[in-house]
């Protein structure tokens, strides 16, 4: 595969540069997403067990 | 368990009502961001040439408030990520301050691209015609990644403050609160939510500082990789960064002294913030002459013919006057003011900061029209001359207002000072052995 080539083509052809712009930027975005939602999730943890969840006690 | 600070009160009080003042001072500045609007239609219709620029100036005050905007920008970022990572924890009561100048000022600067290519819709040529040997290309995606991610970094250290907010202002009109609601997304104060919320803020700082100096290099290399005189220099791309963070940190004790009289935040933005940042600037203000004497030193020394044009204009020439004077309001007098009057005034602080930031845009100015001015092939283009004209300067007189209204209207929906990282205990502090900054307020003394 001629790597050069396509470095030669990424930097001379119109076009690419556009497409790695919108990669750069989404690709942060899809990130950052996660990120967030990773982080309000650590709050599930702490959060009190919903009664109706509560698995059948075996006692009875 | 929300966090605990003896402050709180005192934080969230200008977020409770907005004054008559307040819709005052918004009014006045809607009408000059309306009337910036309507200049720039009035371009839009009659096209570039009724402003000042002509061949061969093609760059004028847009690209000058460009590179001044996305300089300010660096405020926020320096003052989070650079002191977050350096361990200063006295600069958080005023993380936020900064970091909002980072993002209303963001727009305008890259805004003021949009505004400098007469037609906006010409910017999704860059997205399907993009080549990527261009400097261009490798603005709008340094830009464009460090308007998002200094988006996220403000949001994330937000949430907790939101979510106080949402429990605390309960007498708000019911689309604040909703508004709250949404989003503080569901925060509840876990020690988890703020141990993962420190870990992934410790990461991005590193990642934002890298962006601050690429954001403003690649700004730089706009100038810097064309063959022009007093551009075509590797010293650009640091000369500009320095050049950034003095304007922003400047710009954070103006924000701060205004913020503090205008909230009665006196016990939280205490003088001692005021003294650290007056050493970072005295730091930053040696390190901006510095960089003005290796570049010109070495420009001059070399007297190549279309280099001396340009320098002479510069220190004995037409833009004499604006050179000595930007050198004056930079390095000359707030150096003074810092060392001998400074210390514990804050109103002299203040005026200093004032006279570097418009020494910085004078900066900015005279970095490009003398070289547009008086380009390389002087012999094919012709000597040009510059003024800008009346377009031009209601543009950017509505591009400060822009600016100055989203961070007043931000200032009374939304805590400045961070509550929850200026809190003396919560609950993310098992994790952290940071001490509390805003209750020593002579530690940075």
């Amino acid at each position: 595969m001629d790597i050069g080539g396509v470095v030669h083509a990424f930097f001379d052809n119109a076009g690419p540069g556009g497409v790695f712009v919108l990669l750069v930027v989404g690709g942060a975005c899809t990130l950052y997403y996660f990120l967030t939602r990773w982080i309000v999730a650590g709050g599930k943890q702490n959060e009190p067990t919903n009664p109706e969840e509560q698995p059948v006690s075996m006692d009875a | 368990m929300e966090p605990k600070n003896q402050y709180t009160q005192k934080i969230l009080a200008p977020v409770r009502r907005v004054s008559t003042g307040d819709y005052l001072l918004w009014g006045v500045l809607l009408a000059l961001l309306l009337t910036g609007l309507g200049a720039w239609t009035w371009q839009f219709i009659e096209g570039l040439g009724i402003t000042g620029m002509n061949r061969p100036v093609y760059w004028g005050v847009y690209i000058t408030n460009f590179v001044f905007f996305i300089g300010l920008a660096h405020s926020g970022t320096f003052i989070s990520a650079i002191l977050r990572i350096a361990g200063q924890s006295w600069r958080a009561p005023l993380t936020r301050a900064a970091e909002a100048i980072t993002l209303f000022s963001l727009p305008f600067g890259a805004g003021s691209i949009i505004i400098d290519m007469g037609h906006p819709e010409r910017i999704f040529n860059l997205l399907f015609y993009g080549r990527y040997q261009s400097p261009i290309m490798w603005d709008v995606t340094a830009v464009s990644l460090y308007m998002l991610s200094s988006i996220v970094f403000f949001y994330l250290s937000l949430i907790p403050d939101i979510a106080m907010c949402r429990d605390r202002l309960t007498d708000v009109p019911h689309w604040q609160r909703r508004m709250y609601e949404i989003l503080a997304l569901g925060w509840n104060h876990s020690p988890e939510q703020y141990h993962r919320l420190e870990k992934v803020l410790d990461g991005m700082a590193v990642f934002m500082t890298m962006l601050v100096v690429t954001v403003h290099t690649v700004v730089s290399w706009l100038f810097g990789m064309t063959v022009q005189p007093g551009w075509h220099t590797a010293l650009i791309g640091p000369f500009f960064l320095l050049g950034a963070i003095l304007s922003g940190t400047a710009a954070v004790v103006i924000a701060l002294a205004l913020l503090r009289k205008a909230y009665h935040l006196e016990k939280v933005l205490h003088p001692g913030l005021f003294n650290s940042l007056r050493k970072l600037l005295i730091t930053f203000v040696l390190g901006w002459l510095y960089m003005m004497i290796a570049e010109h030193l070495t420009i001059g020394y070399s007297s190549m013919t279309e280099e001396m044009v340009v320098l002479t204009d510069k220190f004995s020439g037409t833009y004499a006057t604006i050179f000595w004077s930007m050198t004056a309001f930079v390095f000359g007098i707030p150096l003074l003011i810092f060392i001998f009057k400074g210390k514990n005034h804050i109103g002299w602080m203040v005026f200093a900061s004032v006279l570097i930031n418009i020494g910085m845009w004078m900066e900015r100015y005279i970095v490009i029209i003398p070289t547009e001015v008086s380009p390389r092939m002087l012999h094919v283009m012709g000597q040009g001359s510059y003024l800008p004209a009346l377009p031009e300067i209601l543009i950017t007189i509505a591009c400060f207002a822009g600016m100055f209204l989203l961070y007043t209207v931000f200032t009374r929906f939304f805590p400045i000072v961070p509550i929850w990282e200026t809190a003396q205990e919560h609950p993310g502090h098992a994790h952290s052995a940071e001490p509390s900054p805003a209750s020593s307020p002579a530690a940075s003394d």
